[in-house]
């Protein structure tokens, strides 16, 4: 039996997202919580989520169980391109030492989201987070990401970034090169994201808002492997004639 | 009484003697001496005065005789000024009018031009004494031949200078005489111009001049121009024709204004970079005077704008997100990149609808089609599968796509073939025209097609010293970075190697159906292009591993960067380089071959063999050399026919250093043919610039004349006073008399 024909007939008959057939574990997408001392949280089924919708609606393929808890400072941080920094409150000053790897584990390649769960504007978590970056990046500030930014569009069509709080309406980032590695949102998207084991959703928000949610962060994964790809021009005239942009 | 001093003397003249100083010093002594023993004699017997004053009087006289006194009057007359012909001694004007050489009409010419004193002279790139007509000349300078003239005849003022010409002339003065407010050249005399030929006369069809620029940009449009010359045919079509290695690429037709004269235009683009050979054509008709005018060939440089780059992935990847990053990064890389976002099954499973998504139509026929079905294939320099399984898409044009992209790379195209589970076997490409291109041959079912376990690929023999493999300069080292590298995590495998293919890296254990180690990275040659498979999708974690160690990205840049060069053929990644040294040259012109051989640092190469062959219109000839210290092997030929020729040299034993394709084009154009038609719009404000006189051909009339020139022959003449009978007189009276007055007085 050929590969197709063997996907095509588990597909029909599972309707789940197909096991991953990478020709190994570490070519599939999976997701590496980096986990400070304090302020920050461990979120897996969030991630276990957003992992699982990716693979059941794109063409990526994703290690539905690929979520791992790491330190700044553990190597293995570099193979997993994918990184989530989950928190809620203040948190101490990482050494240079970190500092250093973060940042070449960011200029390299690697993919972070910032997601502050705390629901508060200018919550202890994200003035740390972004004393962190400004360290890191001294001369690259954060941006707003703006309406036709690239993120919005990798996949899903966003008009707004929503989580378990509406938030602020917008996600920022920083820019190397021409794309943005870094992301930063303040909508609590894991709280969003994450259900229990027995598969229901522990935060009680609107449906809309937990499906827009999800669709983010899906783009946030397609994005990251995708960078500005919506931005070539191929696309951009092509959704410019179909009315979508 | 003149008759006594040999006749007349002017009191202009002046005294001069033939003799020199020290003759005159002995004759003086000799005199001093004879009349002083005289007048020893003489002592005590007066009166002795009278026969020693007719003794000294004769003395003296013969004395002026032996000092030979010449008396020197000058004198000078003028003559009438000259008029200098100038005859133009080129092959223009053999060109034949109505069956005759157009130089038949000069002896007219010189029949009314020949009045008084005149001296003939021809001229081609510079003057030439006396009339020593050939009209063979392979060009005229009229501006250096007048310049000749003045330089013949300087400060003397001439009766007239005619020039005999067609006014096909160069040395700059036609365009100095044609742009406005020109300064008349300063000449000996006043100027009349004869001209010969007639263009009514002259039938001749010619490819004049070609623009092309020299250079164009791949992909984009570039144009060549054609200035079409068709004398005696005013009015009638022609046509055009742009030959490309002798077969004809495009045709259009002009029409020769009433001037003869039409421009044709040729669009054109290339897909790849080098350098192409066009040729413009006119037919030749009856009666056309010089038929090897009605061609002309250009060299063309096609160069790269940007590398064009088609990244089709068959999903979104950790590996591709990092090749794309890679390609991105590149300024001299346009990246399109194609990403299957959503697959069939997905779409069953996903409960979104198609308008909250920012999908578009995948434009695969678009993509993979070449220009002549309206695709951008062929717009291409590299095009990447990566993790890429086609069926869903082509579905039934399946084999007529595919059928494309392998058309593509054997036409010069470059392909790689990048693993995963939607690859190579997984994807079924076995059996397919694509198929047939890889390095690698296929035809394992899905559950062989792969292994999952991780591995450290191995260079193989070929790897250690290829270009694309070859990361590092030094080879101890280069090998050391590759055993750095962290493992591939899984491999896609294959049955074997595809015949002309090489192995650059290799499975340590794993071994294909013929028991050779298992390809992990393989290249092939496809016609005149390139194809290469890397039968894994983790090469990414070159990437990661080396930043985590500190090591930055380097070894997946080069890996890549090579890949890349090797591939498209890049010429800057080229080892082996040969140039010529002009692009287009005449029949008869040496060209030189410069063949450049760097190591794999790049480094120049001193003593490597060099052999080559040069592919004309007559043939095939050999030449071989060998490089000196600055890497070079330097080879002079001399082109026997025109055409265009290709050269290819490889380098080093059998070629093992690589090889190179250069082309430049020989024509067989005389310049001095290139223009026939008599310029008398040039004559004419040439003749009114100098305040001259202009005769179109067939005209008579006498040439314009100074009447005050003139010159001045400057004449001598000398009256021998020596000669002059007074001092034989003298000279006799004198000294007789003083012998007859010794003789009475009883002496001797």
């Amino acid at each position: 039996m050929r590969r197709r024909e063997f996907l095509l007939s588990a597909g029909a008959t599972l309707l789940l997202p197909s096991q991953a057939w990478a020709l190994g574990k570490v070519s599939t997408v999976d997701v590496v919580e980096i986990q400070l001392p304090t302020g920050t949280l461990s979120r897996p089924n969030a991630w276990r989520t957003m992992l699982y919708e990716v693979a059941r609606t794109t063409s990526v393929e994703t290690d539905p169980e690929g979520v791992v808890q790491l330190p700044p400072d553990d190597l293995a941080l570099f193979e997993h391109p994918f990184a989530v920094l989950v928190g809620d409150a203040a948190f101490g000053p990482l050494s240079a030492e970190h500092l250093e790897q973060l940042k070449r584990y960011l200029t390299y390649g690697g993919f972070l989201y910032v997601d502050d769960t705390s629901g508060v504007p200018g919550s202890d978590f994200s003035l740390c987070v972004r004393r962190l970056l400004q360290r890191m990046f001294p001369t690259r500030p954060l941006q707003r990401l703006e309406r036709n930014h690239s993120l919005y569009r990798a996949f899903f069509l966003i008009e707004r970034p929503l989580g378990r709080v509406v938030g602020p309406g917008y996600l920022e980032g920083i820019k190397l090169g021409s794309i943005y590695p870094i992301v930063f949102g303040q909508i609590d998207l894991s709280g969003a994201l994450e259900r229990s084991e027995s598969g229901r959703s522990l935060r009680p928000i609107p449906e809309h808002q937990r499906r827009e949610a999800t669709k983010l962060a899906v783009n946030l994964v397609l994005y990251a492997l995708t960078s500005n790809y919506k931005q070539d021009q191929a696309h951009v005239k092509a959704l410019l004639e179909e009315g979508r942009l | 009484m003149g008759w006594l001093i040999s006749g007349p003397l002017s009191p202009q003249g002046h005294l001069e003697f033939q003799t020199g100083p020290m003759e005159m010093v002995i004759i003086a002594v000799a005199v001093i001496c004879v009349f002083g023993l005289a007048a020893w004699h003489a002592r005590g017997r007066p009166p002795a005065w009278p026969e020693l004053a007719a003794l000294a009087v004769g003395l003296f006289a013969a004395a002026t005789a032996l000092v030979r006194p010449v008396w020197i009057e000058a004198s000078g007359r003028e003559e009438p000024g000259v008029l200098a012909i100038l005859v133009d001694d080129s092959r223009s004007m053999s060109v034949l009018e109505d069956g005759k050489p157009r130089s038949e009409q000069v002896e007219r010419a010189l029949g009314q031009a020949q009045v008084g004193r005149s001296e003939v002279f021809t001229f081609g790139s510079e003057l030439g004494a006396g009339d020593l007509r050939s009209f063979d000349q392979s060009e005229s300078d009229l501006t250096r031949a007048l310049q000749g003239l003045r330089e013949r005849y300087a400060g003397e003022r001439l009766a007239g200078v005619v020039v005999i010409t067609d006014g096909i002339v160069r040395g700059g003065l036609r365009d100095r005489v044609a742009s406005s407010g020109g300064a008349p050249l300063e000449l000996p005399g006043p100027l009349t111009i004869y001209q010969v030929g007639q263009a009514e006369e002259l039938s001749d069809l010619a490819v004049s001049n070609i623009a092309s620029g020299g250079y164009a940009f791949q992909q984009a449009p570039f144009e060549i121009s054609a200035s079409i010359q068709g004398a005696g045919y005013a009015g009638r079509p022609v046509p055009v024709s742009l030959l490309e290695d002798g077969v004809v690429v495009a045709t259009q037709t002009v029409t020769l204004d009433g001037q003869g004269k039409a421009q044709a235009f040729f669009s054109l683009k290339r897909e790849r970079p080098g350098r192409f050979v066009y040729q413009v054509q006119v037919p030749t008709w009856e009666g056309d005077a010089v038929p090897e005018n009605n061609s002309l060939p250009v060299s063309v440089r096609v160069v790269r704008d940007k590398i064009r780059v088609l990244q089709v992935s068959g999903g979104p990847s950790v590996d591709q997100k990092f090749l794309r990053l890679f390609l991105k990064q590149d300024p001299a890389v346009d990246l399109v990149s194609f990403f299957i976002l959503r697959t069939p099954d997905d779409l069953e499973q996903s409960p979104y609808a198609s308008s909250e998504l920012s999908l578009i139509e995948f434009p695969y026929r678009t993509l993979f089609t070449g220009g002549d079905r309206d695709g951008e294939l062929d717009s291409f320099d590299l095009v990447i599968f990566q993790n890429f399984d086609y069926g869903p898409y082509f579905q039934r044009e399946s084999n007529d796509l595919l059928g494309e992209v392998a058309d593509y790379v054997a036409e010069g195209g470059a392909f790689v073939m990048i693993g995963g589970d939607r690859s190579f076997d997984l994807a079924d490409y076995e059996g397919t025209p694509l198929g047939e291109v890889l390095p690698v041959q296929l035809g394992l079912a899905p559950k062989q097609a792969t292994d999952l376990t991780p591995f450290s690929p191995q260079l193989s023999a070929e790897g250690r010293v290829h270009p694309i493999s070859r990361l590092l300069g030094n080879a101890e080292e280069n090998e050391q970075l590759w055993e750095r590298l962290p493992p591939l995590d899984g491999l896609n495998l294959s049955l074997s190697l595809a015949p002309g293919s090489a192995a650059l890296l290799q499975h340590p254990t794993l071994k294909t159906q013929e028991g050779d180690p298992m390809p992990v990275v393989a290249v092939r040659e496809v016609g005149k292009g390139r194809s290469m498979a890397l039968m894994g999708d983790s090469s990414w974690r070159w990437v990661m591993s080396e930043a985590a160690a500190g090591n930055g990205n380097q070894a997946y840049l080069r890996f890549w960067k090579n890949s890349m060069r090797w591939l498209m053929q890049d010429r800057d990644g080229q080892r082996v380089r040969v140039e010529a040294s002009r692009d287009n040259l005449g029949i008869g012109e040496p060209v030189r071959l410069i063949t450049r051989v760097r190591d794999v640092g790049f480094e120049a190469i001193e003593g490597v063999p060099v052999v080559g062959t040069l592919q004309g219109p007559k043939g095939l000839q050999s030449f071989e050399g060998i490089t000196n210290a600055a890497g070079e092997a330097v080879i002079e030929l001399e082109p026997g026919s025109a055409g265009s020729y290709q050269v290819k040299v490889e380098a080093g034993d059998r070629g093992k250093l690589g090889q190179d394709y250069t082309t430049f084009a020989v024509s067989a154009r005389d310049p001095e043919l290139d223009e026939l038609l008599p310029d008398s719009v040039f004559l004419r404000q040439f003749a009114d610039l100098q305040g001259g006189v202009y005769y179109p051909a067939g005209e008579a009339g006498s040439p314009t004349l100074d009447p005050r020139a003139a010159r001045l022959v400057e004449e001598e003449k000398q009256t021998p006073l020596w000669s002059a009978p007074i001092l034989a007189l003298l000279a006799s009276l004198g000294l007789g008399l003083s012998w007859l007055l010794r003789r009475l007085k009883g002496l001797r």
